[in-house]
């Protein structure tokens, strides 16, 4: 930004830097009139302002469709004619006829020469302009790549994090532990199914996305662990559409939100529970709803729920939109629901 | 015989337990609970020699349900916290389990609580305990009212008074007393919200209508709620500092 504001001045500057130079030029070579050549060189100035301004407003503005030093050239030339043509007005209007009549030899001669001197200046200045900018867009992409890589390294850390969930494997494991106790059949499933989550967390992870028939599955698994944790207190109702092949959404952002409604739902009261899940895809919109119950009078203890921020931040890595997880609250029910663009 | 209760939301857990504490007889495991608020009732109605607390829990949290005791038993936790959030319980030498259980750490804790049953003084940490363990500040408070346990969030304090050894806390729907000092209650909450302005007084800023110079170097607040409260020297500097003055 400091740049073009550098540049603002510095061009009326240069055009008028210009215009004095002619105008000394005029007055040792030409044998101008000083009066003449003080005329003529506000012209120059005039006529320079009003051109090498829009070239550099419209070598800025260059629609991207075009090549730019295409674009720059064509610039360059058509207010290059511009620009002589408008010093040869502002020549008329400052000067009088019989002071033309006076250096009548020299104003014809000169009258060709603008029309080589004004398409030159601004088609070089064009060019160098678009350089500039064809410059500062490559060091932007290039920081921008940079931004890209540690947002992605950042993305890959916290897929890790999530899946490894020490606070659900460490449970798990107590329960497993009881289980070789009381029920030694069920704890030889139980590990076999956290094996089965755990492999398909460590799969998952290294696709950006995922058929969402997977993602299903593997809540499936998850919400099979949780059932056994917390036995018959837990019930999942599963409605709305399977969906097909073609339907793709990123790794471990149904996961958590399940996690979230489990422990508002079944943490926040003590009898049975049911935690309702509805799909649905419409307008090639895939839309995930998840309702549990929850206690309003009952503030969480600290802080906030971690699995909705989560997600609402690997949906903005993913997609860059915030309006993709929208939640709401009424008649002692919390409803999430998540969005993936097709 | 001890009488031990056991407060776990999972049942599993809880048999897990169960099945350890088998190996000493001496156990008599005579209430099961599943959460803090069941927690509370059967410890009022057993006075247990020791109990078994996970620390997070539907309802009422392990903490809170232990604040709200008189005399609060002598517990060992059991949690799925990570090795680090357990610091705090080494720093202050209260007995924890680690989920999942191991018979080893389970037998060890078993002696080392017999070998001290006799001396053991309360948790006097618990504040410092539940800060190490959660994010954030507290969204809530939870006092005892006529003997049901009350839960009022942050949003809904009117202002704060020192009472000796109670803390009295203003709502809309009355004055609760709780035992703390405080200094917890202050480092429990938001500071962006909640300002001690006095040595006796912790107020929400936005509670406050007016202030008002009173005497020399001091202040008073009066608040929406009507209520005047005294604003120290240095609680005013805390005040302007929230508020950005």
């Amino acid at each position: 930004m400091s740049s073009s504001k550098k540049i603002w001045w510095l061009i009326p500057s240069i055009c008028l830097g210009a215009a004095v130079l002619t105008l000394l030029l005029l007055l040792e070579l030409g044998g101008l009139s000083p009066l003449l050549a003080f005329k003529e060189g506000l012209a120059m100035e005039l006529s320079l302002l009003l051109t090498v301004l829009p070239a550099m407003l419209l070598i800025n503005a260059y629609p991207t469709k075009v090549g730019i030093l295409m674009y720059a050239v064509v610039t360059g030339l058509v207010l290059g004619i511009l620009g002589a043509e408008l010093h040869c007005i502002a020549r008329n209007l400052l000067m009088s006829d019989a002071e033309m009549l006076q250096d009548a030899a020299w104003v014809a001669r000169s009258q060709a020469s603008l029309w080589i001197l004004y398409p030159g200046l601004l088609l070089f200045f064009s060019v160098f302009q678009a350089q500039q900018r064809r410059l500062a867009e490559i060091q932007e992409r290039y920081a921008q790549q940079q931004d890209a890589a540690s947002l992605l390294k950042e993305a890959e850390l916290f897929k890790l994090r999530q899946q490894l969930q020490p606070h659900f494997l460490y449970n798990s494991l107590n329960a497993i532990s009881a289980l070789t106790i009381t029920a030694p059949d069920k704890a030889t499933e139980m590990i076999s199914r956290l094996a089965d989550f755990l492999r398909t967390a460590v799969k998952q992870g290294k696709r950006e996305l995922v058929p969402l028939r997977e993602e299903l599955d593997y809540l499936r698994q998850y919400l099979w662990i949780e059932a056994v944790r917390f036995g018959d207190r837990l019930r999942i109702d599963w409605s709305g559409q399977e969906a097909g092949d073609t339907t793709l959404i990123p790794p471990f952002l149904l996961q958590p939100l399940m996690e979230n409604a489990i422990r508002y739902g079944v943490y926040g009261k003590t009898g049975a529970v049911t935690i309702s899940i509805h799909i649905e895809q419409r307008a090639n919109m895939l839309r995930v709803c998840i309702r549990n119950p929850y206690d309003p009078s009952l503030k969480p203890t600290r802080g906030t729920g971690f699995g909705l921020e989560g997600v609402r931040r690997r949906l903005w890595l993913v997609y860059a939109r915030q309006d993709l997880l929208l939640t709401a609250e009424a008649d002692g029910y919390f409803e999430t629901t998540l969005q993936i663009p097709q | 015989m001890y009488k031990v209760i056991l407060i776990d939301d999972e049942p599993l857990a809880r048999q897990l337990l169960q099945s350890l504490l088998s190996a000493y007889p001496q156990f008599d495991i005579i209430a099961e609970c599943g959460d803090g608020f069941e927690g509370f009732k059967a410890i009022q109605q057993h006075a247990p020699d020791l109990i078994f607390l996970d620390v997070q829990m539907p309802r009422l949290s392990g903490f809170e349900m232990l604040e709200l005791l008189d005399e609060a038993p002598s517990v060992i936790f059991t949690t799925a916290f990570d090795q680090y959030a357990m610091d705090a319980f080494e720093a202050h030498a209260i007995d924890y389990l680690l989920k999942p259980l191991s018979r080893e750490r389970f037998d060890k804790a078993i002696e080392k609580w017999l070998k001290t049953a006799d001396t053991r003084p309360g948790i006097q940490a618990l504040p410092a305990l539940a800060e190490s363990v959660a994010a954030g500040y507290a969204q809530r408070i939870v006092v005892k009212d006529r003997g049901a346990i009350r839960i009022i969030p942050a949003n809904d304090i009117l202002h704060i008074e020192a009472a000796d050894d109670y803390v009295k806390i203003f709502t809309r729907e009355g004055n609760f007393l709780k035992k703390a000092t405080m200094g917890h209650i202050e480092a429990s909450l938001d500071p962006a919200q909640f300002v001690r302005v006095h040595r006796s007084a912790i107020i929400p800023v936005g509670q406050i209508a007016k202030i008002e110079p009173y005497e020399k170097e001091s202040h008073i607040a009066r608040l929406q709620s009507g209520a005047k409260v005294p604003v120290s020297k240095a609680g005013m500097m805390k005040l302007k500092q929230v508020l950005g003055w």
